[in-house]
């Protein structure tokens, strides 16, 4: 597996992912989630699970099982954790306890690592006691502003756990009691939304839905959501094109699960109508995604709210500077003027759309810097080097103390030989 | 002289949130006072491995943060000149930011406030240390195996190792060159301010300053072919 990224990743990230699974070969992992298909979750274990079997990590992925009534239940939970104002009744909260006593009964978490994915199987760890110090909670979901009252209700179960991750610092409540560890999402440069195309593959596509090549082009990829600010993206596109001869396109689907998602679209169709240089595309493939993306001069994700942002990550890999909202998970992947803007208002967008347009050169700079910041810190190698580094972490059990792999020991690890283990726990 | 050999290590980390929070130039301070060294050098040192080609505009996360969250921009600039090259032990750099803030705070009336959305929230580091498997005996092996290590070496020994994990306050780099008896050469490094330059530039400059040294004949230490077992 590694070798198929080589010259991809960085090399300094692959040889770290060597030695980190060196020393936790035949160790075993297991996940357990709520769904094999669909989903951001679903995802990644379906691309990370060949990655750790492939390192000489026997890894196990177990699904909890349900009726729909439970899965209604799981999706107010998952949505009320979000912030959404929905009320868990006694009834909904005994279905979704009976579902989870039904497949702890099933599912033995019986690997030396377990991870626990998103709310859904959360409670499983009140049936397994003697498992607790092994088992991990892995939450996916923006955890900032949760509903208290099913905070309260989750919180107990969550704080048996051995570990909780999150995707960023503000996702982690500070009530949670054990120890919280940031890991973040990442991209697979070798997916379909994000592999190398050809520039005759980018054009027939691009020009495929009639979008002008050889005039400039913004791009904005995401749902029809209020929080990823749609109009606010078409006012700062027409005050660029008073000066601009440029095109806008906003590409996306609606979820499911969000009933506004017609609504919001059919706004913005409207505010698009009679513009023949706005393009509104309802669910474009991986792989159309892929060639606007590439084919874009300027990337935006102008939100307002947000969770991490992968589209940013996306835009950024392909090299292009991005133009996000100052909210989520966005300040922490664009460095403000190295490899994008943060923006606040349709103005801020607007005024950073013109400036780069302006300067292309300038552009191209950010764009290359974006691309080398996501090849560090966003590609699904370094997702693989820190899930291997939590095992380790989750394995020694001990809060403060460095792991040392591969015959580094406190007496070795410097010229002249300190006694580096020693330090260490006094100063964390 | 004996030969001590450089032994080249590196160390990833997983980021750890901790519960403390600021959302003014006040809690910062009493975040800053009480938080742990490792949090401290997290926030100072995290750039460097996140963008290893980049030197960013504000240097460290304190600064950063007041500046694009507070807009309080003098005390950015003042702690983005954190002198961290003259104080290897945190303890100093902890007092000269509480000092910045501290005074600050005593010549303003009313202070700014961000949302908690946009809080610094202070973390730390859970650190594995890695063996690259190569080690150096001689000045001409250690050029060679620094050529071939990535940036995060670098930053280990001169960083992580002095001023998390030993006593001794010296990069790993100038103590080992001191124990060989290159004196001038650990004298340079030592001068060198490496937080002024991303990651791979401080590698890239520890390469030339070894190399510039190994032509000079006027170099101190000694000869490395003279060492028993060196390899021609």
């Amino acid at each position: 597996m590694i070798e198929k990224y080589r010259d991809i990743a960085p090399d300094k990230i692959l040889s770290e992912i060597n030695a980190l699974a060196g020393a936790l070969r035949g160790h075993t992992l297991q996940h357990i989630s709520s769904t094999r298909i669909g989903g951001g979750v679903a995802e990644i274990l379906n691309r990370m699970i060949p990655w750790t079997t492939s390192l000489g990590i026997p890894t196990t992925w177990d699904v909890i099982d349900g009726r729909q009534d439970f899965f209604e239940v799981t999706k107010s939970i998952h949505n009320a954790l979000q912030g959404s104002d929905v009320e868990i009744s006694c009834c909904n909260k005994e279905i979704y306890l009976a579902h989870l006593a039904h497949n702890a009964g099933k599912i033995e978490p019986d690997a030396d690592v377990v991870m626990v994915h998103d709310p859904q199987p959360a409670f499983l760890i009140e049936y397994f006691p003697h498992r607790r110090k092994s088992m991990v909670w892995r939450c996916h979901i923006d955890l900032s502003r949760p509903m208290p009252a099913i905070w309260r209700f989750l919180r107990p179960a969550i704080n048996k756990y051995a570990m909780a991750v999150f995707h960023i610092p503000h996702f982690a409540q500070k009530d949670l009691t054990i120890p919280k560890v940031l890991i973040s999402p990442s991209i697979d440069p070798l997916s379909e939304k994000n592999r190398e195309l050809t520039q005759e593959e980018i054009t027939r596509i691009v020009e495929g839905f009639g979008i002008d090549r050889g005039r400039p082009i913004i791009v904005q990829v995401s749902r029809f959501d209020r929080f990823k600010d749609p109009m606010g993206v078409i006012a700062a596109f027409r005050q660029v094109r008073r000066h601009f001869d440029c095109q806008l396109v906003l590409a996306g689907g609606g979820a499911t699960d969000d009933p506004e998602g017609p609504m919001v679209q059919a706004e913005v169709e409207e505010a698009a109508a009679g513009d023949p240089d706005i393009f509104v595309l309802f669910q474009p493939t991986d792989l159309e995604v892929n060639a606007l993306q590439r084919a874009a001069d300027i990337i935006l994700q102008k939100s307002t709210r947000e969770g991490f942002g992968l589209t940013v990550t996306e835009g950024m890999w392909k090299g292009k500077p991005v133009i996000g909202g100052a909210v989520g998970g966005i300040p922490a992947q664009i460095i403000h003027g190295e490899t994008g803007y943060l923006v606040n208002s349709p103005e801020g967008a607007a005024y950073r759309i013109r400036y780069l347009l302006s300067h292309p050169h300038a552009g191209s700079v950010m764009g290359a810097r974006g691309r080398e910041h996501v090849r560090y810190n966003f590609l699904i190698t370094r997702h693989v080097r820190d899930y291997l580094l939590l095992m380790l972490h989750v394995m020694q059990n001990e809060s403060e103390r460095p792991v040392f792999i591969g015959g580094v020991t406190g007496k070795t690890g410097r010229p002249g030989g300190g006694d580096i283990a020693a330090k260490a726990g006094e100063k964390s | 002289m004996n030969s001590i050999p450089f032994r080249f290590l590196k160390a990833v980390y997983l980021a750890e949130v901790t519960n403390q929070r600021a959302t003014s130039l006040s809690q910062l301070l009493m975040e800053v006072t009480i938080t742990s060294q490792w949090s401290l050098f997290f926030h100072l040192h995290q750039h460097f491995s996140r963008d290893p080609h980049i030197v960013p505009e504000y240097p460290n996360d304190f600064s950063s943060w007041v500046h694009t969250y507070l807009a309080e921009d003098a005390v950015a600039e003042k702690l983005a000149n954190l002198n961290l090259v003259r104080s290897m032990d945190l303890e100093l750099v902890r007092r000269e930011i509480c000092t910045i803030l501290a005074q600050h705070l005593q010549e303003i009336s009313g202070e700014r406030h961000t949302s908690s959305e946009n809080a610094f929230i202070f973390c730390k580091p859970r650190l594995a240390v890695l063996d690259t498997g190569r080690t150096a005996r001689t000045l001409d092996e250690f050029i060679d195996i620094l050529r071939e290590m990535d940036s995060d070496t670098v930053a280990y020994h001169l960083f992580i190792a002095p001023r998390l994990l030993s006593e001794t306050m010296m990069n790993d780099f100038s103590l080992w060159f001191r124990q060989r008896g290159h004196h001038r050469l650990a004298d340079r490094l030592d001068s060198f301010d490496p937080y002024l330059k991303s990651l791979k530039e401080n590698h890239d400059f520890l390469l030339d300053l070894i190399e510039s040294e190994r032509a000079d004949p006027q170099a101190d230490g000694y000869d490395d072919r003279k060492i028993p077992g060196y390899r021609s």
